[in-house]
């Protein structure tokens, strides 16, 4: 009986998978002959021995469930080591392949770490950090104001139950000077006292803030410092806690170090060091402003309690709004607004975000061409591998086992594209600097690679095997088994079917680069229009730099005296043209100030604000820049602030407010204060190169004082010459005022293009390996009709075709589908441009040459790409090619 | 190796046996009161998850007793951990009289 039951064992090891059958024959064998010897041993009844045969049941049960278990197990290892052979056999196929991917996957990396930058606005280091949020202050029309610091205390003082803290601060840039080194320059805030107790930031040296300590004004000056200026200025020496630092003039006490982690609350900017608000007269240059409440200039960020939304925040903040504009006329009509933080106005806005928007969205169709080549490179290899398709269904294999090998193939080629896209990207990443502008801050941007990023690239892996994967795989295993195996090895041709697809693919390639193409064509015409914009001033050749008298201790008169001195100084070196000080640079990124003004003989309509932008400028201003004079004169050194106040106002202003009048000798009259217009000016651009016209005026900087201006020079010769001779200048009228930040007149152009120069060169490199990609992908296609339709055109050549002829009929077929992509194209391009019209500068979304421009270099391009397989197939021995048939 | 959630039954019993000191696929059955259909498919995938391992007996051994080497099975450290987990999870079932179990039962 033993006889009997070990037969069954081994007819039933033909259940079991291949790799487990040998160890499952063994194991049952020994087992039930041990099994045997114990019952003959026991000598047992008939039940025992029956019940043998229902346990050798269960050897057919388990041999039934390994081959289960295991097959999946080893398909998929199978699959795997299949794959991987087919792409170590042809290695120039998986090189192209897992290029082409780690182009399209490492330019979304890249996009989405430069995106994460801005989505990922938040504070870091401290405690809660998504429980902030931003306030800013509202009117009818704008919803970015600052708030002013006795709104700022009423507003924590009644705030809602929804929050738990605010905090207020203000970028403060400082002079620092330490035992009477040369003094540096500082990025600082000023912050509400309560700013590192509310953030949660414990100093990793020291203290912080004590609530009195942000009191009386001027009454604490006591600093903390950043980690990164403490290890940079003072190699990280334990003891500074305790030691003096002079900032603008003032002994401050440094109290304590913040921890690395927390750079302070501007976006971007690693900052130096925080003060207290109450210290801010010393600090910023317009006298006190803590007690005013029309003065808005701080940045409030909210913290709301753990489980509070944004919206029932905004609802308290309402309430509290309505309640400050009754008890405050200096608050009627104003509103407050909660935003996240990435969305706030200090984080740049939705400029930015469109900006981040459009780079992912081409990012995204670069990567949809890259994997429509990969699809049309696997559809070429299906065509090759027709006949193992065939022979494998034949011998019983499954489609659908087919497919998940296709596919299994496919993922292995994207996983290794998805890596190549890693490095590539984190070759690339840091490239976002130099799109930074370049602004006197201490910007940070460190794109990283870190794990969302790595997850981000690993779901566009996965989109991108469904997407150039599946139609391949499903194609591929569709093959027709008869028609396969009848034909000879040479003779394998594309089916129709899988030719048509290849065919759309080429089509969709060449229409999705045309798209990015015009785009970038589009953009490249708004970099050209809007550095050919006229900025209103002529000036080219000169100089920018900023001077701060405030550090060094000087009042308003003093002041008023440097600068008429400093002038006078500047004019007299050689190689200056003229000289003068403004507030304000020629569209600096900063915003401008404006003014509610009332101006004599013009009534405003009812519910009108009249707010003119203004610069506070020396004499000699217009000439300095090269501002053309419509009527009147330039500010002169007589303009003093013992005489009479004058203005000089834009265009725009005398067509709005003077028309019909003669501005010269109008009246504009702000607060108590009456200002005669002495000169007009032509239009400019003022903060933006492509801002609309609008109303400007000048102020004599003698009349209206700052201490912080920037030193204007026009040049005659190279300005970088003229460096040394301005420090010298101020070196002999008072060594302790530093020039800083100078920069050339030119240098600031470019910063004023700086948003149209990123998207055109992005785009412009993305349209690139767009057409880059489609011309491969056209290449291939045409290569592979041209190589299919061999015996046809040796016939065609017997009976009497010139090359020429050939030729022309190859690249008329890459014609046709270039043609049909490029109207397709077209189409998607009007949709698409559309939706960036607000992005481009004196083009329309419509420009016809630039779409015609790219179409046609898209077209040469790919009647290049045609003709080389054409030129091939016109080569073709008639003789040969009839002989293979 | 991927951890399955928690044992089956017939999983804790499995492991349970061959803590308890039986070894080879028979005895385990036997120790167990379960299938030989569904003892051998548990052993592998105890195996697989890493709860056990398994070795071929000593060829001297089996060649003395006069029959061919059997497979026999140990419990690994991960698999004594789960078997104790696992004990300890129907050991906190509250104990529920028979009386009340019938009681149920004809509510039911």
């Amino acid at each position: 009986m033993l006889k009997f039951l070990l037969a069954i064992i081994n007819a039933g090891r033909w259940l079991a998978p291949p790799s487990r059958r040998k160890e499952w024959r063994r194991q049952w064998r020994a087992d039930l002959a041990h099994e045997w010897r114990w019952i003959e041993q026991r000598e047992s009844g008939i039940g025992a021995r029956a019940g043998l045969v229902a346990r050798v049941a269960g050897a057919l049960r388990h041999a039934f469930w390994l081959r289960m278990h295991v097959r999946r197990i080893e398909m998929i290892t199978q699959d795997i080591r299949y794959g991987w052979r087919l792409m170590v056999r042809k290695p120039a196929f998986a090189l192209v392949a897992v290029l082409t991917l780690g182009l399209g996957i490492g330019a979304n990396v890249t996009m989405f770490s430069w995106t994460r930058i801005i989505l990922q606005r938040q504070v870091r280091g401290v405690r809660d950090g998504g429980q902030l949020v931003a306030l800013n202050g509202t009117t009818r029309s704008r919803n970015d104001l600052s708030v002013s610091y006795p709104d700022f205390l009423d507003l924590r003082e009644r705030r809602p139950d929804s929050v738990e803290d605010l905090i207020a601060f203000t970028l403060a840039p400082m002079s620092l000077r330490t035992n009477g080194g040369e003094p540096q320059r500082t990025f600082g805030q000023l912050v509400s006292g309560n700013f590192f107790s509310a953030l949660g930031v414990r100093p990793a040296l020291g203290r912080a803030f004590l609530p009195e300590e942000d009191t009386a004004p001027n009454g604490h000056p006591v600093v903390v410092l950043s980690d990164s200026f403490w290890q940079r200025r003072f190699a990280g020496d334990p003891s500074i806690v305790g030691r003096t630092v002079m900032l603008n003039g003032v002994a401050y006490t440094v109290i304590g170090v913040a921890p690395p982690e927390f750079r302070g609350t501007e976006p971007y900017l690693n900052l130096d060091l925080w003060v207290p608000m109450a210290m801010q007269p010393s600090v910023t240059s317009g006298g006190n402003r803590l007690g005013v409440r029309g003065n808005s200039w701080l940045e409030v960020m909210v913290k709301l309690k753990p489980g509070a939304t944004i919206a029932r925040a905004q609802a308290d903040f309402d309430v509290v709004a309505r309640n400050l504009a009754d008890t405050y006329p200096d608050d009627k009509g104003r509103g407050l607004k909660l935003s996240e933080l990435w969305r706030a106005p200090s984080s740049g806005g939705p400029a930015i975000i469109g900006v981040m928007v459009i780079q992912q969205s081409v990012a995204c169709v670069v990567l949809l061409i890259a994997c429509a080549n990969v699809a049309n490179l696997l559809l070429a290899r299906a065509a090759s591998r027709q006949r193992e398709t065939a022979v494998r269904l034949t011998l019983g294999a499954s489609r659908s086992r087919l497919v998940q090998q296709l596919l299994t193939e496919s993922t292995i080629l994207a996983l290794a594209g998805g890596l190549c896209g890693i490095v590539m990207s984190y070759w690339t990443k840091d490239l976002v600097r130099l799109f930074v502008p370049p602004a006197p801050l201490p910007i940070e941007m460190n794109p990283r690679l870190d794990l969302p990023v790595v997850v981000f690239a690993l779901i566009m892996t996965g989109a991108s095997v469904v997407v150039f994967g599946l139609v391949p795989a499903l194609q591929g295993s569709m093959s027709s088994v008869g028609a396969a195996l009848k034909e000879s090895a040479g003779q394998l041709t594309a089916s129709p079917r899988r030719a048509r697809i290849r065919q759309t693919l080429v089509v969709a390639q060449v229409a999705l680069s045309l798209m990015l193409l015009v785009s970038a064509g589009l953009f490249l015409r708004t970099l050209q229009n809007a550095q050919a914009l006229d900025p209103g001033f002529s000036t080219r050749t000169g100089l920018l730099a900023s001077i701060d008298l405030l550090p060094a201790g000087y009042d308003a008169p003093r002041g008023r005296a440097f600068f008429r001195d400093l002038l006078a100084r500047v004019r007299e070196l050689p190689g200056v043209e003229a000289a003068s000080v403004a507030t304000k640079v020629p569209l600096g990124f900063g915003g401008n100030s404006d003014m509610g003004a009332r101006i004599d003989g013009y009534t405003p309509a009812p519910n009108e604000e009249i707010s003119i932008y203004y610069n506070r400028v020396g004499s000699e201003y217009l000439r300095t820049m090269g501002i053309t004079i419509v009527a009147g004169r330039d500010f002169t050194d007589l303009d003093t602030a013992d005489r009479p106040d004058v203005v000089i106002v834009n265009e725009t202003v005398v067509r709005r407010y003077f028309s019909g009048r003669d501005a010269i000798g109008g009246r504009i009259r702000l607060g108590n204060r009456t200002l005669e217009v002495v000169g007009v000016a032509r239009d400019g651009k003022y903060s933006s190169i492509t801002e609309v016209p609008r109303s400007f005026m000048y102020m004599p900087v003698q009349q209206w004082y700052r201490a912080d201006t920037v030193l204007h020079v026009k040049a005659s010769v190279d300005p970088g010459t003229l460096v040394p001779r301005l420090h010298e200048v101020l070196r002999s009228l008072d060594s302790n005022v530093p020039l800083f930040d100078v920069r050339t007149i030119a240098e600031q152009l470019s910063i004023a293009v700086f948003t149209q120069r990123m998207v055109a060169s992005l785009l412009g490199a993305f349209g690139a390996l767009a057409l880059l990609l489609a011309t491969v992908g056209l290449y291939g296609v045409i290569a592979a009709v041209a190589a299919q339709r061999t015996p046809e055109i040796g016939m065609r050549m017997a009976l009497g075709a010139t090359r020429r002829d050939i030729v022309a009929m190859i690249v008329g077929q890459g014609l046709s589908l270039t043609l049909t992509g490029v109207a397709i194209g077209l189409i998607a391009a009007l949709g698409a441009t559309r939706l960036f019209k607000s992005l481009l500068v004196g083009v329309s979304a419509t420009d016809a040459p630039s779409f015609a421009v790219t179409t046609i270099l898209l077209v040469t391009v790919a009647l290049a790409a045609a003709y080389l397989p054409a030129r091939r197939a016109a080569r073709i021995d008639p003789l040969q090619a009839l002989r293979n048939e | 190796m991927r951890k399955p959630a928690p044992l089956s039954f017939g999983q804790v019993s499995v492991l349970h046996a061959i803590a308890d000191g039986n070894r080879f696929g028979f005895d385990i059955i036997d120790a167990t009161g379960l299938t030989s259909g569904s003892v051998y498919p548990t052993l592998d995938k105890l195996e697989t998850v890493g709860y056990l391992t398994s070795r071929w007996e000593d060829a001297k051994i089996a060649r003395r007793d006069k029959r061919p080497p059997r497979r026999y099975f140990d419990l690994t450290a991960e698999g004594a951990t789960a078997l104790a987990a696992a004990l300890t999870r129907y050991k906190n079932l509250k104990p529920l009289s028979l009386a009340s179990l019938r009681a149920l039962k004809s509510q039911g």
